[in-house]
């Protein structure tokens, strides 16, 4: 399980810390959480894979939570760009993403969550709903609720 | 709580060949034996000989605490009564 999964988690949890030896630490609380659960693990319809990675976002918001300082995650203006997409498309200034980001932090985890899994990196509805345990329809409703949450956190910082 | 700031230069992913540095099994297995010793680490009131352990020996320890205490007062002498007239 961990030769087979340890790249996978790793670079998921890798993306939300951009801290390489965070992002080992907490792979490996990820890992020994997974070998004390193993047996309420049951397959039903979600893969190991799957089931890894809810624990790996446990992990991630736990140590978020716990952080005494507000960690800061710095983004890529190609990832920021792919997003700034979603609401009005061509070159995007300096400006734009900085109001983006500054939506963004307004946000709460969960949709912070919805967000990167669907527009950082690219996942499907139904990918995420496994993911989060829930549906995939659910998925799809919070998700466009937390952009129109995103859409109105711009617009507030604007004015 | 996280917050995002933009960063032109943002920190590049580890290629794949640089992360069996960061692999190390021993690490995950120490982190098991802590979480799994935990688990079965009982709380004091589900053991039920333990528990009953402690009460007794509180209990024990109680009633010796009284009975001391009421030895003491019975030894203790009397204060004398201020009815008596003082004598120089």
């Amino acid at each position: 399980m961990y030769e087979h999964y340890f790249e996978e988690v790793f670079r998921f949890v890798w993306s939300r810390v951009k801290d390489k030896d965070l992002a080992a630490d907490l792979t490996s609380q990820t890992f020994s959480k997974a070998l004390s659960a193993i047996g309420k693990y049951k397959q039903r319809g979600v893969g190991l894979g799957a089931w890894l990675m809810r624990i790996a976002i446990n992990e991630v918001n736990m140590h978020f939570r716990q952080a005494k300082r507000r960690a800061e995650v710095p983004l890529g203006p190609q990832v920021v760009d792919r997003l700034l997409d979603e609401f009005e498309q061509g070159n995007h200034s300096d400006h734009q993403r900085q109001r983006l980001i500054n939506g963004l932090n307004a946000l709460n985890e969960e949709q912070v969550m919805l967000i990167e899994l669907r527009y950082f990196e690219g996942r499907r509805f139904a990918e995420m709903g496994t993911l989060l345990a829930i549906s995939e329809d659910n998925a799809k409703v919070r998700t466009y609720r937390a952009l129109s949450a995103l859409k109105k956190a711009i617009f507030a910082s604007d004015a | 709580m996280r917050k995002f700031k933009l960063d032109h230069t943002p920190p590049e992913a580890p290629p794949k060949e640089d992360l069996s540095k960061y692999k190390d099994f021993g690490k995950v297995v120490t982190g098991y034996q802590k979480l799994a010793h935990d688990i079965h680490r009982k709380p004091l009131y589900k053991d039920r000989r333990l528990f009953i352990f402690v009460v007794i020996a509180l209990l024990l320890l109680y009633l010796i605490f009284e009975a001391e205490r009421t030895e003491k007062q019975e030894n203790a002498p009397e204060p004398p009564t201020s009815s008596q007239p003082f004598e120089p």
